[in-house]
């Protein structure tokens, strides 16, 4: 198998596919009503609620749209025509991890064009989150996709996958930020929350303010995201 | 290609038991069995979708197995085209569109090849899955139930292809069916497999020279012509009026033999068996 001709085909198919601009035109669409807000209506808004609200869909959508390439490959039954030899597998896995780095490029590099065409628009500056969003949106993408992968090696009910995606980028968070304002769990175990990816990948990828810490957790979990699903892949009869 | 004490479980069931399996190149063997006898587990053992199983499947370096397992599988919102170009972009370095073309013609795809295989009819996309499995000129062919859903004129057409592209580069083709005409007409070798065990291993030759012969006889006659025959030829059954024997070529010195002690039989009937009644014979056996 040649790992660049699957990574070649993936992206010539995110491009000639509807679904990807439609998803990337409603991530746009509620940065550039926040923006018009704050031009027109003196919103008490700044460029933060820009890139949230581009986040609002954009978050779930970039990761939904990384996630129909191998979830297409699971529907149809091609993983059993690709998966002959244990090589085959590891290249697919490396083959759509690429694919979810260029989809978390195109939704970054979205993000930044809708930075620059705000600041024109509002007169404001916000250069410093043009190259932030790029990788933000790349760690994010790369970050759940490995993830669903993996539940995708044992679990292979592609819808339910997608509902799970879907309800642990909007409501996990929500549900966990209740659980810790309720102050029902110690200290320690708030600051491991605090801590998990799971929790501030999608709280954070609004306002692009991850810390230093918080980019390590994400690119050590993204690497053994990797590995376990290399793992798993190695090890399922298909 | 070579399997060596192939078992495989699910669970606690046990699917295949120690399959020793030999598979020539050039040569043709057709698997038979019930639903569940494990046909299909041991296809994808061969071809790598199942990785968990014990034994060994030795194949020389860097042999292609090209497959249809179960049913075939593309992308159905793309054309048949893309669907090819794709599987054969993607495995081999250098696509070859000259074999493509051939594929296509041989199978007779060019009317339809070009739109979406949502439209296909069941066999149309049989013949997509067999043209796929052809794609990287492999050295062994896996096809399981090929002829699925192709009436009998096309399925007739796919199989003369499948055996003469065999042929042309020297594959080794296992091929399973539940159609055994299909399977009598391409195989050289039967491998008929029941409860995950293989329980025979036949050449096909063997199967369609066997039968038996029945000799017709008077009720008074029958067990004195059977204690006459009895050491020459191997005695299948004996009824009231008739003396089953195995079938042998010539069996003229029987014949002789009756009617040198005054008994000429009323009617002498061949009946050569086919893979059917093979299959149904071993099928009872396994029953019983």
């Amino acid at each position: 198998m040649i790992t660049s001709k699957l990574v070649w085909f993936d992206i010539k198919k995110l491009h000639v596919s509807w679904f990807t601009y439609l998803s990337l035109l409603l991530s746009v669409v509620p940065a550039y009503g926040i923006a018009y807000a704050i031009k027109n209506l003196n919103g008490p808004f700044n460029i933060y609620h820009i890139t949230s609200f581009y986040a609002l869909l954009g978050s779930i959508l970039c990761v939904i749209l990384s996630m129909r390439l191998f979830t297409d490959d699971i529907h149809n039954e091609i993983l059993t025509l690709l998966f002959n030899k244990k090589e085959n597998r590891k290249k697919y896995l490396f083959a759509k991890f690429i694919g979810a780095i260029y989809v978390g490029f195109l939704f970054g590099i979205t993000c930044t064009l809708v930075i620059i065409s705000s600041e024109q628009y509002l007169k404001i500056n916000a250069d410093n989150l043009y190259l932030k969003s790029i990788i933000n949106y790349i760690l994010f993408t790369s970050f759940y996709v490995l993830l669903f992968f993996y539940f995708s090696t044992f679990y292979r009910k592609v819808t339910v996958l997608f509902v799970i995606a879907v309800l642990s980028i909007s409501f996990l968070p929500n549900l966990i930020m209740t659980a810790i304002d309720s102050k029902m769990f110690p200290d320690i175990v708030v600051k491991i929350i605090e801590y998990t990816p799971l929790y501030f990948l999608p709280i954070k990828i609004g306002s692009h303010n991850f810390t230093s810490m918080e980019y390590i957790i994400t690119l050590l979990s993204i690497v053994f995201l990797f590995f376990i699903s290399t793992y798993s892949i190695l090890r399922q009869d298909y | 290609m070579k399997l060596e004490n192939v078992t495989k479980k699910y669970k606690e069931k046990l699917a295949l038991k120690n399959i020793n399996l030999t598979l020539e190149r050039g040569s043709i063997v057709g698997l038979v069995g019930k639903n569940g006898a494990g046909k299909t587990t041991l296809m994808k053992i061969i071809c790598g979708n199942i990785v968990h199983y014990e034994g060994t499947i030795e194949t020389p370096n860097d042999s292609v197995i090209g497959y249809l397992i179960e049913h075939p599988k593309f992308y159905p919102n793309a054309t048949g085209m893309y669907n090819l170009i794709y599987f054969s972009e993607v495995f081999m370095k250098k696509v070859d569109k000259e074999y493509i073309d051939f594929i296509i013609q041989s199978l007779k795809m060019n009317d339809y090849i070009n739109k979406k295989v949502k439209t296909y009819s069941l066999g149309m996309k049989q013949r997509l899955g067999i043209a796929i499995s052809l794609l990287k000129k492999p050295q062994y062919l896996i096809l399981d139930e090929p002829t699925n859903g192709m009436d009998p004129e096309g399925a007739l057409d796919v199989l003369n292809i499948v055996k003469s592209m065999g042929q042309q580069y020297n594959m080794g083709i296992l091929i399973s069916s539940h159609k055994l005409e299909d399977i009598e007409m391409v195989s050289d070798t039967i491998v008929y497999i029941e409860d995950g065990l293989i329980k025979n291993i036949t050449d096909k030759e063997q199967i369609i020279q066997s039968g038996v012969i029945i000799i017709s006889l008077s009720k008074d006659e029958v067990d004195y012509a059977h204690s006459l025959i009895r050491d020459d030829v191997k005695i299948v059954s004996v009824n009231e009026q008739h003396i089953t024997i195995e079938y042998i070529e010539d069996y003229s010195f029987i014949i002789k033999k009756l009617a040198q002690h005054n008994i000429f039989p009323r009617n002498i009937e061949k009946k050569l068996y086919s893979l059917k009644d093979y299959y149904f014979n071993l099928s009872k056996k396994g029953r019983a």
